[in-house]
Formats: structure tokens, sequence, C-alpha cells
């Protein structure tokens, strides 16, 4: 491997590391309160206070609940936050305020206020119209689940840079979040990604739409790392690891396979069979013109009826260069055998 | 036919599961105890009196039968309900909790269909937590297709006994009369295990087992040279992966270390048919490779530092190796062998990206990324002697061991004006090396440009625009003995490109209500140097959502989205200057409409559905002036799904479901195509896919809830 490449950036990045540091420190060397902009420090400078269980704010889910009963909100005793025994959850802790506003806030029903309670730095509502930031809804999920080993990346990712709060997508109160049913998953997903939702309804798709797979199965929303959010950094590492019959390495390989599976399919899916992006025989004939193996024009006078030729029906190319994906036969060079 | 063994089985892994729990629960009273006494955070006089905390069983189960009238095979493609007549519907969901956070659960959908996944899981919260999970996914491709070939899911295909070849289909006499009706069929499975354990404070180790075993039958094609026929494929891989991951996090760090071994091996080597046609040298039969048995492996180290006060570094190094050493096949014709007996075949992959970001100013947020993936392929080249068929002589041919190597550096910034708006601006650039291909390095630099804001309280858009331009490197012919490239041929993703983007988005929020969002986004490509390969492409959608919320649970909705893509490129039948002009245009719609009442008569939960999906492409050609049209290929997909629940009381519920889906297509390559249609090859006779059903789902559900703790 030539490392001349990388030794060269991380020089440039060392120094560039060096200058921001200073200026940084020069810049915001005071500013010691804020830092943690997710609200993780502050969380648990937060529970470190918490052992004195005689204040009142402990208390408070049964205050709650006598207004609150509705049983939909009580699912949450069902859920991994609404076990008490575990000492990270909301309900070994301020249980309701965690996450909502406390009730110094809210005392007065006809103002349901947005301003923070004297000492909490948590003041949210949850509901449709809600204004608050994402960093505002989002402070007491990261507290814990920044920890968590498929949020190691969030910050700096798509969705948190496209101020997308964990609340927009997950639900606390239901017993099953449908956000992590992979069978459920799609139909929240889709409420954003209307493109992506659209392309599994086409002829030729993953098994999305019939909840066997989860957009989660390809993709790590919570991640920044790699590109699209996928869960592998190599895109083909990724279908492969489903596809593992077509990772080979093969004798004789297909340069495109090796590089990129997008290069000729579409993940989500596509009109034409075999989720290509376009159909054979142009798709081949896109970068395919030999010599004595030309780049034929075809016609309809190819279809049945006419002149019917194998370069155009079935599965076209595909007729005899049938090992599309690479070859492990010794006589497979054109990916016929 | 070789055979695996040390497979596990669902009771095998549902045995480790049961084991690893008692072995870790005992280690988890150790830890929660210990945690307790530590923190003191849970204690029994905090308990909530009116709260409901689940102690001891609870179970949902929900069966049925669902009726299936019409042409369901295809609709049978991922559900597994491919048959007319009643189908076993069972989805079964039990839970167990105790007070010290022990849980454990059991969720299965679809148990009595072929489509079936279930998962369990089991642990003491907070410490440790074991799963087991089992996904089924039936693919149906076909189950109208026809060959003379007899041993279809088998490794060897051969033909009746009075078979007599023939040069061309239609002079094969007993190809008629000896068609044998094929099904396409193949069933996905996978089994899998997880354990996650927090061993002390700060850490998290997880280990992940699964496999996949893929059975059924699949189309390939055999060929030599002249003649090919449609054949059917054994499918009968079994992919194991295991992953090892240790987490460990701090305020500031995270760091995480994973490693990765993927084994596949496939029970079948080669699948070989007897010669159908007329073979002048004696060439009885024919053999082709079938995906070989291979391995993988990958470290990966991934880092998080919140370095300073606004800056954060993040990085990741991978190292991977493929390798695949399977003995490769004896040659099928008679004649001198390669004296080779593996391929050897071996790569190595290493990739590493670093991003730091920080927000130097309030308002400024900038990001660097720099990202080195490298793929190298360390297989020998050597000179194979390829037998093609049993007219043209043998020739040399290299295997390629195609490697690359790309970088990329990417730079943006992000600025939050005083009134609201975010805007975004960053390059790419990116420099790709490649191997053995007419252009070795190509280089694209990206500019994009995103803003996004509130403009008030009812509207905010999002906007964003990218340029891209992509040059590279001389061309040069290849070394290829086989054949040589058309000279003026650019593939498509080495060519130079310019390319123009932009999407708007923009959502309403209309009152309390009615949300509305649109949606477009146009893109084009253009090749403008490539005289022969693809010279343009074109992309548009449109859309439209609309929502209206009628009461606090009951909502309806209703969407419209238009795909169009249009693509041109030129070939050459003469090696020489392009002379003709192929286009072809694709348009997809989509209508979807939804009405959800949870309420309705105060009585029932009410559902109900209607979408519509319609394709159609276009390909036409223009040789010398003379222009000419396929057939319009077309499909089209309309669902309309009633769903009716009865909650009879807080046990018991019944569901009637009505379903109605069709799905129809054209496909000039299929259509009125038949065995002896082409007389060079044996067709496979598939037709375009289609379905109609009329469903009708009757379920019982009855739930069990668990007694309050207190």
């Amino acid at each position: 491997m030539n490392f001349y490449f990388l030794k060269y950036l991380t020089g440039y990045f060392i120094l560039a590391l060096i200058c921001l540091s200073g200026w940084s420190t020069f810049l915001f060397a005071q500013d010691a309160s804020v830092i943690n902009e997710n609200g993780g420090a502050k969380e648990n400078a937060e529970k470190k206070e918490t052992t004195d269980i005689n204040k009142p704010h402990y208390q408070s889910a049964g205050k709650c609940v006598s207004c609150h009963n509705d049983p939909a909100l009580l699912q949450i005793f069902r859920t991994p936050h609404g076990q008490g025994a575990d000492s990270r959850t909301q309900f070994a802790e301020k249980q309701c305020k965690t996450c909502h506003q406390s009730e110094q806030a809210h005392g007065d029903r006809r103002k349901m206020t947005a301003l923070p309670a004297p000492g909490h730095q948590v003041v949210l509502k949850f509901y449709r119209d809600n204004s608050d930031s994402a960093k505002q809804k989002d402070a007491p999920c990261l507290g814990c689940h920044q920890r968590n080993s498929t949020h190691v990346m969030w910050q700096d990712s798509k969705h948190q840079r496209a101020e997308v709060a964990c609340v927009d997508c997950h639900q606390l109160h239901p017993a099953k979040d449908p956000a992590l049913d992979k069978t459920r998953q799609f139909e929240q997903c889709k409420s954003c990604h209307k493109k992506q939702s659209n392309d599994f309804r086409k002829a030729n798709t993953h098994p999305v739409r019939q909840g066997s797979m989860g957009c989660s199965d390809c993709h790590n929303p919570h991640d920044s790392t790699y590109k699209n959010a996928l869960t592998y950094s190599r895109e083909s590492d990724l279908c492969w690891s489903c596809h593992a019959a077509l990772r080979g390495p093969f004798l004789f390989e297909h340069q495109p396979v090796t590089e990129k599976c997008t290069l000729c399919h579409s993940a989500h899916g596509s009109i034409h069979t075999g989720m290509l992006t376009r159909r054979a025989p142009l798709l081949c004939q896109s970068c395919h013109s030999s010599r004595g193996h030309p780049s034929l024009s075809l016609t309809p006078d190819s279809l049945p009826g006419r002149r019917p030729s194998p370069f155009v029906l079935s599965q076209s190319c595909l007729n005899c260069h049938a090992q599309i994906h690479g070859s492990n036969h010794s006589s497979g060079g054109v990916l016929t055998h | 036919m070789r055979t695996v063994d040390n497979q596990l089985t669902v009771r095998q892994l549902i045995f480790l599961l049961i084991s690893s729990f008692i072995v870790l629960d005992g280690h988890a009273v150790e830890l929660q105890t210990q945690a307790k006494n530590e923190s003191a955070l849970f204690k029994d006089d905090w308990l909530c009196q009116k709260c409901f905390y689940p102690e001891g069983w609870e179970l949902d189960f929900e069966s049925g039968l669902a009726y299936l009238g019409g042409e369901p095979y295809y609709f049978g493609h991922y559900t597994g309900l491919d048959e007319k007549g009643a189908h076993l519907l069972a989805d079964l969901s039990a839970e167990y909790w105790r007070k010290d956070a022990t849980f454990f659960s059991f969720q299965g959908k679809n148990l009595g269909l072929e489509s079936r996944q279930f998962e369990m899981t089991g642990g003491r919260q907070g410490i440790f937590q074991a799963d087991v999970f089992y996904t089924a996914i039936p693919v149906r491709q076909g189950n109208q297709g026809e060959t003379p070939y007899l041993g279809a899911g088998s490794d060897t295909l051969t033909l009746a006994s009075d078979w007599v070849a023939a040069s061309t289909t239609q002079d094969m006499t007993q190809l008629r009369t000896s068609l044998n009706q094929v099904t396409l069929d193949r069933t996905w499975k996978k089994l899998g295990m997880a354990l996650s354990v927090n061993p002390w404070e700060n850490w998290q180790l997880d280990l992940q087992y699964s496999q996949i075993d893929e059975q059924g039958k699949s189309q390939t094609a055999g060929s030599s040279f002249f003649n090919t026929a449609g054949l059917i494929k054994p499918i009968n891989g079994k992919t194991e992966q295991a992953v090892l991951m240790a987490l460990y996090r701090s305020d500031a760090w995270k760091l995480r270390v994973s490693y990765l071994v993927s084994d596949y091996v496939n029970r079948y080597e080669s699948l070989s048919w007897q010669n159908a046609y007329l073979s002048t040298s004696g060439q009885l039969q024919g053999q082709q490779a079938l995906s070989p048995d291979n391995e993988s492996h990958s470290l990966d180290l991934t880092a998080s530092w919140q370095w300073l006060v606004h800056t954060r570094i993040n990085g990741e190094v991978r190292f991977g190796q493929m390798t695949q050493n399977q003995p490769l096949l004896t040659q099928s014709l008679a004649a001198s062998q390669n004296s080779y007996l593996s391929s050897n075949a071996k790569v190595e992959t290493f990739n590493a990206k670093l991003k730091l970001s920080s927000r130097i100013l309030q308002p400024l947020n900038l990001e660097w990324v720099i990202d080195f993936d490298e793929r190298d392929n360390q297989t020998p080249e050597r000179e194979w002697l390829q037998f093609e068929n049993q007219f043209s002589s043998p020739f040399y041919q290299s295997n390629f061991a195609y490697d690359y190597q790309r970088k990329q550096l990417a730079m943006q910034g992000e600025y939050y004006t005083s009134n609201g708006w975010q805007l975004l601006a960053g390059i790419d650039t990116e420099r790709f090396s490649r191997s053995h291909q007419e252009r070795r390095t190509t280089q694209t630099n990206d500019l994009w440009f995103q803003t996004r804001t509130q403009l008030n309280e009812w509207a905010g858009i999002d906007f964003r625009l990218n340029s891209e331009s992509r040059n590279g490197s001389d061309y040069q012919a290849l070394r290829d003995e086989k054949g040589v490239q058309n000279s003026l041929m650019r593939k498509y993703h080495l060519a130079d490109r310019d390319q123009l983007a932009a999407r708007f988005q923009s959502m309403f929020y209309i009152n309390q209500h009615i949300d509305l969002l649109l949606e477009f986004e146009h893109s084009e490509e253009d090749y403008n140097a490539s005289l022969v390969g693809l010279a343009q492409v074109e992309y548009q959608r449109m859309g439209a959502d609309l929502s209206y919320i009628f009461s606090d649970s009951s909502s309806t909705y209703a969407s419209y989205s238009q795909e169009s893509y249009r693509s041109i490129q030129n070939g050459s039948q003469h090696f020489a200057d392009a002379d003709w002009t192929g286009t072809a245009r694709d348009r997809y719609d989509v209508i979807a409409l939804g009405i959800k009442i949870p309420d309705w008569l105060e009585r029932f939960n009410l559902q109900l559905e209607f979408q519509v999906a319609d394709s159609k492409s276009r390909t036409q050609n223009d040789t010398g002036g003379l222009f000419v049209e396929f057939p319009l290929l077309k499909s089209r997909w309309e669902q309309v799904k009633l769903e009716l629940e009865y909650p009879h009381n807080d046990s018991w519920f019944f569901t009637v479901e009505y379903r109605f889906e069709n799905f129809d297509s054209n496909d000039w390559a299929l259509d009125n195509v038949e065995v002896d249609t082409m007389p060079q090859m044996i067709a496979m006779a598939n037709e375009p896919r289609h379905y109609r059903i009329n469903g009708l789902y009757l379920t019982a559900r009855y739930l069990i809830t668990a007694e309050s703790s207190d």
C-alpha cells in the first residue's frame, strides 16, 4: 500500500489542528459551561447531584399520572425507559420530568410555557407545533444514548445536521417504538424520504415494503462516518454481507463489480429487471464495444415474429455472459463459464 | 456435491441463548448489587403508586386465516402467499418482566407462512442482553418457465434419452415434446444471535453471529459461442458471519474496535449440462463454475473525540482481506489443461477516514473530511488458455487483478444567520486510480450549496444545488488478447462528465391540521467527450404530499409523485465512429391515498389505503437516420386495502381486512418468446410477471396483560 498520500494529509491536518486548537482555546477558554452542546456533560453533572432522593421532583410520576392517565401514555412502563431498576433510565431518577416540563413550569394549565423552570435545563413538550430546537429536544436523550455503540458518530451526522430530533423518529411511550421495529420502520422513514419510499413500490426491489428488511439493515441513521449513512464503509461490503456468493474474489473479475454495485444496480428499487439502473443491452453497451463483438444497433427487428435475436430477448447480453459478477472457471475470461 | 458440517440449528441457538442467560444472570446479580450499593438510585419508596409497573408474563397472540383468490404466484414474492386458498396467519408476542429489570421477549410474525420471522431477547437491562433472531424471505422468480433439461435444482442437467441434437432450435425434433415446467423459487433464511454485555462502567462488549442459508433455483445460461440455452442453476450456499465489538466511552472519548469474519460455502461447485446442439468436435457437455467458497475478514477501529470546546474529531481505520482458493474446474473441452489448480485469489483492502468538525465561531461550523480507500488485489496474474467452443481455436487470456485507490478530501461550512437561515456550502475532491482500465485516474470536483430555513410559522424551505465535473488522465489501449475496445468508447464511470443537480423542498404547515410538502428535483449529466458510450442523462422528480389531521388520532393523506429519466448513448457497429444512437425514456408515477380513523363509530379502528405505481419505459434507436422504437415496456401495481378492527374488550380484538392487489407488466424481451423462438437459443419462455389477488384476512387477537408489581 502506498502511504504517501496519508502521510501528507496527516501532516496537513496536524498543522490545521494545532492552529484551530490555539484559536478555539483563545476564543472559548472562558466558556466552560458549554463544554458539551448536546447536554451529555450536563446530564452527567446533574446525575451526580441526584443521590438526594428526598428532592420532590424525583417523585413526580405519581402526580403526572393522576392526570395523564391515557393507557397509550402508560405503555412507557412496558419499555426499557420505564424500568426503574435500571439506574440509567428516567424512572430511576426524575421520571416524567427527565423529558417533560416540570410542574413548576406547567402548574398553570392555561400557560404551557416553554420557559425553563428554575434549576431545570430540560424543558420540553413533544407535540406537533413544538417550536423547541432539535438540540433542546435531543438533550435528554443524548445524555444517555450518545454512549451507545450505534451512536458513536451521531454528532455531525446528516440527521443531526439537518436538525432531525430523536423524537422526530422515535416514540418513547408505545410499548414498541415503530422506528425500532424492522417490520414497521419503513413507515417511519418514508415520512421524510419520499423518493426512497416510492422506489420500494417499483417492480424490482428489496423486501422492505413487505417488512422482511428494515431501512436499518443497510443504514445507520445515527452515524456520520459513511456515505449515505451506510452500515459499512465500502458499499460493496454492505451488499456482500447478504450476497456473499458474489463477493469472490473471482479468478476473472468484472471490474465495476469490484468497485461499486450501484454502478449497475439501484439499491432501493428499479422498474427494470434485476434492479438494474438501465436495461440491457443498452446498459452493457455503455461500456463495451470491442473488435469482433461490436456494439450492434439493436432494433425491434430482433423481436419475435421478425428475426428474433438472443442479443435482445430473454436475458439479452446475459444469455451468454451469464457470469456477469465474475467467473472462477479457467475459461471464464469473457464471463461465460 | 460437497457437505457442510457444523451448522447451527435453531434449537442449538436457543440452547446457547438460555445457557448465556443463566451464566450472565448470575454475573448480573452481582454487578447490579454492586451498582445499587454504589449509586443507590432506585428505591422502593420512590415508586409511583399510580404507575403501572408490569411484572410477569404478557401475551399478545393474533391468529387467523387469509383467503386468496385470483393468480397469486408472484404475490408470494417476499410474502410467501403464493397459492390460492386459505393460509394460516399467526403472530405471537410474549413478554416477561421482573421488578429487577430482568426481561424476556419473543416477537414472532407470519409464523404460519414461509416469510416467518422472530426475535427472542432476554437479559437484565443495563447489564447484559442476548438475542436470537430469524428471518426467512421467499423469492419467486417464475413458475411458467419451460426447459427440455431434466434435473432442475441439481448440478447436472441432462436431456431426454432420445434427444436428437441439431444445429438450431427449429431442427430439434424432440424440443417441443420434452419440455418440463420449472419454477424459479428460492428461500433466503437468516438465523443469528447477539450478545451484549456491559462488563464495567463505560464498556460494552458485543458478539454477533449469523448464518444465511439460501436454497432453491435460479436462472442462468450456458453458451458455446454460437449457441446458448437458458438453464437453471442450483442455489445452495451458506454464509456465516461473526462480529466481535468492544466499545469504550467517556465524556470526551468514544472508541470502538470490531472484528468481522465472514465465510461463504457453496454446496455446489459447478453446473454441468448436456449439449443440446450438434457438435462437430464431439463436445457433449458444458460446464459453468458456480460461486466459489470464499472468506472475508476485517478489523475496524473507530474513534470520536471531543477535542476542544467546540471541536470534534471522528476517525476510522479499517483493514480487510478477502480470499478465495477453491480448486478450479477441469476443462470441459478435450484439450490441454491449464497447469494451475486454483486461482489463489486474495484482495486486501484498507480504508481510513478522518473527520474534523469545529464550531470556531458560534454561528459558523466548519468540517474537513479526508477519506482513503484502497483495494489491493494480490491475485497472481497468469495466462489462461481459453476454450470457448468447438469452432474457435483456444486462445490465451490473462486474469486481471483489479486494484483501485480512492482519495477524497471534502470541506464544508455551515452558517446560521441571525434570522434563522442555515447556509451550507462545500467542495469535495475525489481522485480515483484504477488498474487495467483505459483511463488510469479520474478526478471529480463537486461544488455544492444548500440553504434551509423556517420562513415563518407555517412554511419552511430546503434548496440544494450541486455542480460536479469529472476529468482524468489520457486514454490508453488495454492489454487484452480477446478483444480490443473501440478507442472512442468512454465507459460511463470513467468518462469526462459535467453534472448539475438542483433539489427544492418546501413544507407548509397550513394550519394546526393541514401539512403540505412539495418537492422538485432535477439533474443533468453531460458526457460531452464521449463519442461512443453514454452521452447524456437527465433525471427529474416532482412530488406533492398533503396530510390532514382531523382529530387527535384520525388523519387522511394524499400524495403524488412523478419521476422521469432519459438517457442517450452512442454506439458503433463498425468499430469506428458512432453510427447509432439509443435513447431510453423511463417514467414512473405514484399515487397514494389513505385514511385512518381509530375511533370510527366509537367502536372500530378503520384504515383505508389506495395506491397505484405505474411505470413506462420507451427505447428508441436511430441508425443513420432510420428511427425505430421498441414496444412500450410497462408495469402497473394497484393496491386497495381496507382494515377494520373491532376491540371487543381489553383482551379480545377482531380484525377484518380486505386487500386487492393487481400487478401487470409488458416486456418485449419476454413477450411471445417461446423455447424455440430464437434459432441459436433454447429460451426459458418465462412470461412477464403478473398477479391479481383478492384477499380476505380474518384475525382474532388475544391479549393477556401482566399484573402491576405495585
